[in-house]
């Protein structure tokens, strides 16, 4: 019996070691001017990999309650860890709907479209991504991301390469995550072919999430006749690709896509080539930015990291905002979702190269902009290059329904 | 005293009743509970399931596996396959789910049994490198075909059950049913002999083969019924999500799974049970307090530090405290009634037993060689039925390795063996124990986990029944049959490895140093015991022993080795003056 | 694509995982432990070392990527050596198996905690070398490879000296074969053994900073280079440094080779570990018991 008491310690101090490391995922209390019947809402992130998504739509509602809030009604925000497992994320999703969410707003995450849109429109409920990246974020009547997802980013990024870059062998390699994934890839891909008359001269769908070497990648690359690189992966694995690509002596210009702009990838990567991103909102790098004052003020002011996750986080707990002033009545799950349905006049946000609206329709996808930039060979620091890239412009037609 | 013992270890109907109790509190729990609380609970059920699995393997079998989340993997994946890419779900209509979940854990089982190949040869942390190889790849290879389900549908849940709060709870009820059942296959299966070989062999290869159990059969059955709880685990969490991805069985999950298996001691069902709840409910506390779900892992790898460090788990440590209040509350019975125990108490002194005259074991020309080193030469032997005989001689006279030699675990010798006129030759040891041929070790095979009664089931093969296991206990003195072995001294447990393999009731028995680590009145009593031992259990009995009083008090004939060499054989008494004999014992301390 | 160049490719890549299997062989034989956790300290050690980056500002950048990878080395070795001391003080007398257990669930949480402290974020981790050491055509030979290649065979290398020719080797072998007996002479048998526990840290610590963030995408992905590692050391049973090395060229070269096979993508993750067990079932054909009697 001694031995489980001494179990039952541990786990205590664990846990009390973890609220004092993490203190800062929850609801700061404090005093808040708007404190009537809260109005809750939910997300579903995946904390270690969107740490910032979630504080940054926190960061804009303690602003919102600690002015009067919506009437009087303070909004009251929780988020789920979804752990990037589908178990996991299903379980929260469930918690999320039980706890009376009547939205979800800000969400980041790798898979919780995939796994938990049928639960969204079974339970009548709209979920306002920060960042989404399956296909079923930008295919599905429930769910309108803030960001623009993989597909118009690899588009955008292709078109970027191909006809204002000029690259004419452009080759690639893209972590596919699964048969949905790929296929949506390559129909962006199809859909930048048709659009420009290039194919890609190598495309290598092999990497996995975590992999250990990119070695066997970048030797099959060099073996191909390229005069630009696209990877399709993450800032981190982007990195350690191009490492490995430094290391076999590369220096190809490589195109990769927006979740690699940020300045940790910046100062991290080590390449003697360029490096162009289109970024998803606008550049919050650029000293002669002013499109992102109001926001990097925020941030600052609950000191959340500035990073594009972050914008997209800021940019939903926005648009809720602005969906939830529409409401005349009681605030519920069924009268936000027809607000919701009801917009027709698209919100403004210098942010973004396109207005958003979520709007009727089967399937959302408002964000389709980018905004190009690059990391100079042997930099690192990003430079600005701009101008918007705006999806119907180049020709972009959804790829991803379904 | 030990029927009451023996009574208590024959109730089948207590883990029915448990079993009956614990559907109906979980439809209660269903009902009761709300909606949200019964779909993580569902998450309990499915734990509980896959540590009941790897209970079989790491607990029970003593096998370190790092992939019960693969195997996991796997049934899903099958299951899903069964759904969405076979005509199949419109053919069985409702009964579809159970059908499929049953396909796929057999599937699985096959699959186990070929990651279990390797183990036949490699051991300890070999096989848990293996294992976690095998769990990367397969995890590499989950990414590149993806799950059937693509992410697209939910797939169906048995009986038409829906994706809503009602679905969740009639979903709960039906996870508790096959909780329930497989929990009772694997407590039906562990009292049983192959549960016995499992944790037989955990304990010594060696000692479960002269059992006369497959060393083969019993690691791989482990490995193939483990799997296949597996692969049912992996079709609950579908039928509960309705959708999956490889991220839901990564690695890291398999060695959590692993970890928390050695923290409650998940080779007892209870524990298995209890080890489910903690999985789901530390991170639901974690989620509840907004912190980070990664903190659960960390303190699931402290508690496995200190599990390990202290050497015990709840499980152990739980029943080890019930044993002793349960061993102090009948000690204190049997002061209050006054009754003595006079079972190592001897009436009479039996004579040396007198053989039938007919040759049971037959050796002729026995030659083993290791390398260079000739460890017997040309050694020939008769054994006649009925007697015991004495096979004596200085230390590397080649004793053990004869008695290894004739047990089968030196295939590589010359010469031939018969046993009762059947020829063992070829035979692997476990075939030769159930030929009627057993053997007892110089070193402690007797495995700790199992209780002495179940012991004796193990090695008598099921041949004997409880009076006769009783019997048999009580012949040698042993401890009732409901002691657990980890509370009995080495020395005992000789006594009982003696004892349960002459309740196997074999044609012959060669014993390696029985009575070392006996003090001088328990030699007496052993010898007493051993002479009446071929009357009572029929069986015939060659004995290697040091202590030459011992030999003289027992056998009827001995053989001398030396040098790998027959030096003498004949009745004790010729044998023993013999100058011969003598002189290859000079020095030797126990002569005289 | 060329075989040629896969292969070499995949011989770069292998040298890691060598200088891993010396290091699991190394521990295994001197202290009785399969060391699950040998990664994951020297990612530890090298991802909190960048932590020191914004205090040396001021310093030259020699002098900053010497402090780093200092600080590299010696978190790594701490932490090693911090497992070492829980080995030594409660598991002494107990089995390989045990011993490992605990690396097992040290491994767990490393790599939780790696998520925690690191998440999956770009961590400014720059490897100390860069680029290939030669090329010839398509061919190119990295140099992070054969800076790894060479460390591993002079650890393995100063690692025979040691025990084979120094007093401190005679008492190494003592308590790797009888610690007892070891103990009753006088060996300092719990410092030895967290000596060595600190020695491989150190090592690891100084690996990864030399591949710093080329070789894996985050801190997990490369805290399971400890698989392949471990694969390697079992070419060699856990006993042979030159067959650790050698298993390690071998499971990057097979990985290697197996690129330029572009259609047979699914069994190149398999081919290794079959080929490893296929290797080990042979060559341990006769250990058919589980004890010698």
């Amino acid at each position: 019996m001694r031995i489980n008491r001494i179990k039952l310690g541990a786990t205590v101090v664990v846990a009390a070691g973890a609220i004092v490391l993490s203190g800062c995922t929850a609801d700061s209390p404090g005093s808040t001017p708007a404190t009537g019947e809260p109005i809750k809402v939910a997300a579903l992130s995946g904390l270690t990999f969107f740490p910032e998504a979630p504080q940054a739509v926190q960061a804009v509602f303690d602003d919102y309650n600690d002015a009067g809030g919506f009437k009087g009604q303070p909004i009251e925000y929780t988020v789920f860890d979804d752990k990037t497992d589908p178990a996991v994320s299903s379980t929260a999703a469930k918690d999320a709907l039980d706890g009376g969410a009547v939205a979800l707003v800000g969400s980041s995450s790798l898979l919780d479209c995939a796994v938990n849109h049928t639960t969204w429109e079974d339970n009548n409920i709209v979920s306002l991504q920060g960042t989404g990246v399956d296909p079923f974020c930008f295919s599905t009547p429930n769910i309108a991301p803030a960001n623009t997802g993989p597909y118009f980013d690899t588009f955008a990024t292709l078109y970027d390469g191909s006809e204002n870059l000029g690259f004419s062998s452009i080759c690639a390699a893209i972590v596919p995550d699964d048969e949905a994934g790929k296929s949506a890839y390559e129909q962006a891909i199809a859909a930048w072919s048709a659009e420009t008359g290039q194919e890609l001269a190598y495309i290598d769908f092999s990497l996995t999430r975590g992999q250990a070497s990119y070695a066997g990648n970048v030797a099959a690359l060099k073996g191909e006749d390229c005069d630009a690189i696209m990877v399709g992966e993450v800032g981190p694995a982007v990195t350690a690709f191009l490492g490995e690509a430094a290391n076999q002596g590369l220096s190809l210009p490589v195109l990769v896509l927006t979740s690699c702009y940020s300045d940790e990838f910046a100062a991290g990567v080590t390449y003697a080539g360029d490096i162009h991103v289109p970024a998803e909102f606008s550049p919050y790098t650029d000293p002669n930015d002013e499109s992102n004052t109001d926001w990097a003020a925020v941030m600052d002011a609950h000191a959340v990291p500035k990073t594009s996750f972050a914008q997209g986080g800021y940019l939903a707990a926005k648009y809720f905002i602005a969906i939830l002033e529409t409401i005349d009545g009681h605030v519920t799950r069924d009268s936000f979702t027809e607000a919701a349905r009801a917009m027709t006049e698209p919100i403004e946000n210098p942010m973004v190269g396109t207005p958003w609206i979520f709007g009727e329709g089967d399937s959302h996808q408002a964000n389709r902009s980018a905004w190009p930039l690059v990391i100079e060979a042997n930099t690192n620091t990003w430079t600005s290059l701009g101008p918007w890239l705006i999806g119907d412009d180049l020709g972009w037609v959804d790829t991803t329904t379904g | 005293m030990s029927r009451a013992s023996s009574a208590r270890s024959e109730r089948p109907w207590i883990p029915l009743a448990v079993a009956a109790g614990a559907i109906a509190v979980g439809v209660g729990f269903a009902f009761g509970m709300p909606a949200y609380v019964v779909f993580v609970s569902t998450s309990v059920l499915v734990s509980m399931v896959s540590l009941l699995g790897l209970g079989i393997v790491t607990g029970t079998a003593g096998m370190i596996a790092l992939c019960q989340l693969s195997f996991a993997a796997i049934g899903a994946w099958i299951l899903e396959f069964l759904y969405l890419d076979t005509p199949l779900p419109a053919a069985l209509g409702p009964m579809a789910f159970i059908v499929f979940m049953l396909i796929a854990g057999l599937v699985t089982a096959l699959l186990g049994l070929i990651v279990g190949l390797p183990a036949l040869r490699l051991r300890g942390v070999n096989l848990a490198v293996i294992t976690l190889g095998v769990a990367a790849a397969l995890d590499a290879t989950l990414q590149k075909i993806s799950f059937p389900d693509h992410g697209v549908a939910h797939i169906p849940r048995p009986f038409g059950l829906g994706y809503d709060p009602q679905g969740d709870r009639a979903y709960f009820i039906f996870a508790v049913v096959v909780t329930v059942v497989v929990a009772l296959i694997i407590l039906a299966i562990q009292r049983s002999r192959t549960g016995g070989s499992w944790k037989s062999v955990a304990f010594s290869e060696r000692g479960t083969a002269s059992a006369g159990t497959s060393v083969r059969t019993a690691k791989l059955s482990a490995f193939a019924l483990s799997a296949f709880v597996g692969g049912i685990a992996g079709c609950l969490i579908v039928g509960q999500i309705t959708q999956v991805n490889y991220l839901t069985f990564t690695p890291i999950n398999s060695l959590g799974l692993y970890v928390l298996s050695i923290v409650v001691g998940s080779h007892l069902i209870d524990m298995a049970l209890f080890g489910g709840i903690l999985f789901v409910l530390i991170p639901e506390i974690l989620k509840q307090m907004r912190v980070p779900l990664e903190w659960s892992s960390i303190a699931f790898g402290i508690l496995g530090i200190q599990a390990l460090t202290t050497n015990t788990n709840l499980g152990s440590t739980i029943r080890a405290a019930i044993f002793r209040r349960r061993r102090q509350a009948e000690r204190q019975r049997a002061a209050e009634s006054d009754v003595t125990s006079t079972l190592t108490t001897t009436t009479h002194e039996a004579p040396i037993p007198a053989g039938t005259g007919r040759p049971l074991l037959v050796v002729e020309n026995l030659t083993v060689e290791f390398g260079a080193v000739k460890a017997l030469t040309n050694v020939s032997m008769t054994v006649e039925e009925g007697t015991i005989l004495g096979l004596i001689g200085p230390n590397g006279a080649g004793k053990s390795t004869f008695v290894d030699a004739i047990g089968g675990f030196l295939p590589q010798h010359r010469g031939t063996a018969t046993l009762d006129g059947q020829s063992l030759d070829g035979l692997p040891p476990h075939q030769r124990a159930r030929a009627g041929l057993r053997r007892t070790f110089q070193q402690d095979r007797v495995p700790p986990t199992m209780t002495v009664g179940a012991y004796v089931r193990f090695v008598t093969r099921g041949t004997a029944d409880a009076l006769a296991i009783d019997d048999a206990l009580a012949f040698f003195g042993c401890p009732e049959a409901s002691t657990p072995l980890s509370v009995v001294d080495v020395g005992t447990r000789r006594l009982v490895e003696v004892a349960a393999n002459l309740a196997a009731r074999p044609k012959l028995l060669l014993l390696d140093e029985p009575a070392a680590g006996l003090s001088h009145d328990e030699h007496i009593a052993f010898g007493d015991r051993l002479r009446r031992a071929p009357g009572h259990f029929g069986s015939t009995i060659l004995i290697i022993e040091h202590d030459l009083d011992l030999v003289r008090s027992v056998c009827s004939t001995i053989t001398v080795l030396n040098f790998g060499e027959v030096l003498a054989t004949g009745d004790r008494t010729t044998v023993l003056s013999n100058p011969k004999v003598i002189a290859a014992y000079m020095g030797e301390t126990e002569m005289l | 694509m060329n075989f040629v160049v896969a292969l070499v490719v995949g011989l770069s890549a292998g040298a890691l995982y060598a200088v891993i299997g010396v290091g699991l062989t190394l521990m295994s034989v001197l202290t009785r432990v399969i060391n699950f956790s040998i990664v994951a300290v020297g990612v530890f050690g090298a991802f909190l070392s960048i932590r020191a980056v914004p205090l040396l500002v001021q310093a030259p950048p020699e002098v900053r990527t010497a402090v780093v990878v200092a600080i590299a080395v010696l978190v790594a070795a701490t932490i090693s050596g911090l497992l070492g001391w829980i080995e030594a003080t409660w598991l002494a007398e107990a089995s390989t198996t045990a011993r490992s257990a605990v690396t097992v669930a040290s491994l767990l949480m490393l790599i939780s905690l790696s998520f925690v402290l690191f998440g999956s974020r770009p961590q400014p981790l720059r490897p100390l070398l860069v680029g290939p050491a030669f090329v010839a055509g398509d061919i190119a030979v990295t140099k992070v490879g054969v800076a790894l290649l060479i460390t591993a065979v002079a650890v393995a290398v100063a690692a025979w000296i040691v025990i084979r020719r120094t007093p401190l080797g005679v008492q190494l072998r003592a308590i790797s074969d009888r610690q007892t007996a070891a103990e009753l002479l006088g060996v300092n048998v719990k410092a030895l053994q967290i000596g060595v526990w600190v020695v491989v840290g150190g090592i690891m610590g100084l690996c990864i900073s030399i591949i710093g963030n080329t070789g894996a995408a985050d801190a997990t992905s490369m805290i399971t280079l400890v698989i392949p590692g471990a694969a390697a050391a079992l070419v060699g049973a856990f006993k042979s440094l030159p067959m650790a090395i050698v298993g390690g060229l071998l499971v990057g070269a097979l990985q290697g080779a197996l690129t330029a096979f572009p259609s047979i993508t699914l069994l190149r993750d398999w081919i290794p570990i079959v080929v490893i067990i296929l290797f080990l079932l042979w060559n341990q054909r006769k250990e058919v018991w589980d004890v010698a009697r």
